[in-house]
Parts: structure tokens; C-alpha cells; sequence
């Protein structure tokens, strides 16, 4: 599945991508996640195997050689959408949460809206998240549980970061990678993200 | 936030000079320093809440009712910190509201040593942090009840027992899967209190 990431890299057309900083509120109940909130805040956190994975600081982080956040990709005609968070597990693992998503006809950003309220299951093989550990190069695919995208909404102009145009996308997610002992809980993001290729 | 600071502390310094210029009109007045058993009551959503001493200080003053020598209002106004604390594996975090209150309760004199109060506190959380302004309830009102020893002495204790009416947070019920299960709104402010006062003036 890692190369599959990379070969997904070097074909794909990548339709958007965001590089702000974020800003983490943290959740008023357990405040080692971020807050799930609505309004593009750059933000994600969630629990794997209970300590904590989260963006907060991560635009900053020295070796953050991608200087994002989020990376959206659309790739094969838009027949799949890879979305990826980018964050730090216990503040200093470098790790990448993807989620692999089939037959949304989804090409460009402002068609992402389609998700919009999509309570998605992972199955481990059409749907699916891929945890990938930068820090040890390690790769583990067929992640099955949900993503929840609660909110797509194309973002106010007046207060988009992008002139161009942009997406506020909002959810939760969930998975476990099977036969790795791996779980991944209370998942939340809320991003916006550009219109245009920023790379 | 320095102007907020200095807005604060012009408030309570001309509130007590109010009192100190008119305290022939009230029945006493005292000053109140105290400590509070902090926490927020809750159906178990905060995980791994500690209960935190936080300190209250302010003026008060109590007025006779109907010439009554049981019967009195006490208000004044006070400054105190409510919050509680929660750890997850060696890291504490720690929230601390500071509140200016101004309480309105009913006194009852039962004898020359011992008085029972009730009534209510409506409070305003102040100096506020940028993340409690996302989070948390402005506003609170409080349900008070307590009692006083030797309050007509020159110096007394007060104990008494507040809860926050109104939730702190309005906040989405997420399970750890991701779902949404309707909002939390039952979060509140509880102290138990316990200080002296210190008469400033008044009548015994």
C-alpha cells in the first residue's frame, strides 16, 4: 500500500491542498483533542490507542518538509479521493492519517460538497484509511470504521482565507487497522480548503 | 486584556469605596476572604476531573428588613475562581474561571451566633483566556445556600454552598466513533465555600 501512496503521488492530479496556520481550540470535554468545530480552523485531532494525535502545532513543526496540513487528491478520472491529515502523535511522531475514498465522482474541490452529511464506512478495501508513520517509515493499510463528513459548505468569501474560493470540510472519523492492534478514536477535523492546486 | 484587567480592578475599587462612603446606610459590612471546593458537576462527561481550592474575596453588606432584627438582605460583591483540573497520564490541565459575582441572599438571624442564608449569585466570568471564550458560559448564576458564626463579631466564619443554574458548555455529545448524540448541556459550577469576614462597620 505505500507504493500504491506513492505511484497515487507521482500520477495523480492533485486538485487542492492547504498550508495555513491552524487554529486549536481545545475540546471543552477532553482537552488533548481539538474542539469539532465548523469553521476551518486547520484543525484535527483523535486518539490512537489512546494517546494523543493532533495537527496542533504541526504547520511549525521542523520537519513538516510537506508545510501542510491537509492534502486533498483526486486521481483516475475521479473515480477516488484520497484525503490526508498531516499531525504529530504524543507531539513528536510524525504521522499521516489517509483515507481512501471510491466512486464519488468527486474531480475538483468545490465538488467535494457532494460529501456533504456522508456518514461513510470504511471497509478496509473500497473505502478505506491507511495510518503511515513517517518517523519509523511504516505503512498500515485496511483501516475499517467510519468517516463523517457532518458539514461540506462552500466558505463565506468574506471570511475565506482563499480569494479563489474555497471549502470548509467538518467531520469525525474512526477506524481500526486489523491484526496491527491498532485504534484510532474520537477522530474530528474541520479544514478549509482551496479552490485552487497550490502546488 | 490589560485594559480589561484595569476595568476590573477600577470596578471593585470604586464598588468599595462606594460601600466605605455609605456604610452608615447598611445594618454591616464586611469584608470576605475564603476558599472554595471547586469542581463541575457533571453526568460523567468530563473524564478524570480533580476538584481544585480556588480563593474568593470581596465586600459585603446586609441590610435590615422591616426594622426586623432577623430579617436581612445581604449583597455586596465578590471575586472568586471556580475551575477543577483533569489529568490525563502525567499531564494536568487546568481550567480556572475567574468570576466577579454580586450575590443577593436572605438572611435569617437564628440566634446571636448563627445565621442561615440562601439566595442567589449572578456572576460574570472575567480576564477570560482566549480558549474559555470558545468554550465556556459568560454568565452564570448560582444557587447559594450557607450560614454564619458570630457574624456580628469582629471577626466570623461563613460556610456555604453554591451551584452554577446555568451549563457552562453547550457542546456537541460525540461518541468515540464519531457519531453525534444530541448536545451536553449539564455541566455546572459547584463550590463549597468556607472563610471569614472581617467587619468593616455596622451595627450589632
Amino acid at each position: 500500500m505505500t507504493k500504491l501512496i506513492k505511484i497515487s503521488a507521482l500520477f495523480c492530479i492533485a486538485i487542492l491542498a492547504g498550508c495555513q496556520d491552524s487554529v486549536f481550540i481545545p475540546d471543552p470535554l477532553d482537552p488533548r483533542l481539538v474542539k469539532y468545530t465548523e469553521d476551518g480552523n486547520n484543525a484535527s485531532a483523535a486518539l490512537i490507542n489512546g494517546d494523543i494525535w493532533s495537527t496542533d502545532d504541526y504547520y511549525n513543526y521542523d520537519y513538516n518538509f510537506y508545510e501542510s496540513d491537509i492534502d486533498v487528491v483526486s486521481y483516475d478520472d475521479a473515480d477516488s479521493l484520497i484525503i490526508t491529515f498531516y499531525g504529530l502523535l504524543d507531539e513528536r511522531e510524525d504521522l499521516l492519517l489517509h483515507f481512501s475514498l471510491k466512486d464519488f465522482g468527486i474531480d475538483e474541490a468545490r465538488e467535494l460538497v457532494k460529501l456533504d452529511e456522508q456518514k461513510i464506512q470504511l471497509d478496509g478495501a473500497q473505502n478505506t484509511a491507511i495510518m503511515e508513520s513517517l518517523l519509523f517509515d511504516e505503512t498500515y493499510a485496511g483501516g475499517v470504521g467510519q468517516i463523517y463528513f457532518k458539514s461540506v459548505k462552500r466558505a463565506d468569501v468574506s471570511v475565506s482565507l482563499f480569494e479563489e474560493g474555497s471549502v470548509i470540510i467538518s467531520g469525525t472519523f474512526s477506524f481500526t487497522i486489523p491484526g496491527e492492534n491498532i485504534e484510532v478514536t474520537y477522530g474530528r477535523f474541520d479544514y478549509e480548503v482551496s479552490f485552487v492546486n497550490n502546488y | 486584556m490589560p485594559l480589561k484587567i484595569k476595568n476590573c480592578q477600577l470596578l471593585i475599587l470604586l464598588v468599595a469605596l462606594w460601600f466605605l462612603g455609605h456604610q452608615k446606610a447598611f445594618s454591616q459590612v464586611e469584608a470576605v476572604a475564603g476558599l472554595n471546593y471547586s469542581y463541575a458537576m457533571n453526568d460523567g462527561v468530563l473524564p478524570n476531573q480533580k476538584a481544585i481550592v480556588t480563593p474568593t474575596i470581596g465586600l459585603l453588606t446586609s441590610f435590615q428588613l422591616k426594622d426586623s432584627s432577623i430579617h436581612h438582605l445581604k449583597t455586596g460583591i465578590l471575586f472568586m475562581v471556580a475551575g477543577y483540573n483533569q489529568d490525563f497520564d502525567e499531564t494536568t490541565y487546568s481550567k480556572r474561571f475567574k468570576y466577579l459575582a454580586l450575590p443577593l441572599l436572605y438572611k435569617l438571624q437564628l440566634s446571636d451566633a448563627i445565621s442561615v442564608e440562601a439566595g442567589a449569585q449572578f456572576r460574570m466570568m472575567v480576564l477570560r483566556e482566549e480558549e474559555y471564550k470558545y468554550n465556556y458560559r459568560r454568565e452564570d448564576i448560582a444557587a447559594v445556600f450557607g450560614f454564619n458564626l458570630f457574624e456580628g463579631n469582629m471577626l466570623s466564619i461563613y460556610v456555604n454552598a453554591s451551584y452554577g443554574i446555568l451549563p457552562m458548555v453547550s457542546y456537541q455529545r460525540i461518541d468515540e466513533i464519531g457519531n453525534f448524540n444530541g448536545k451536553i448541556e449539564d455541566i455546572h459550577n459547584t463550590m463549597v465555600s468556607l472563610g471569614i469576614k472581617f467587619k468593616l462597620s455596622g451595627n450589632d
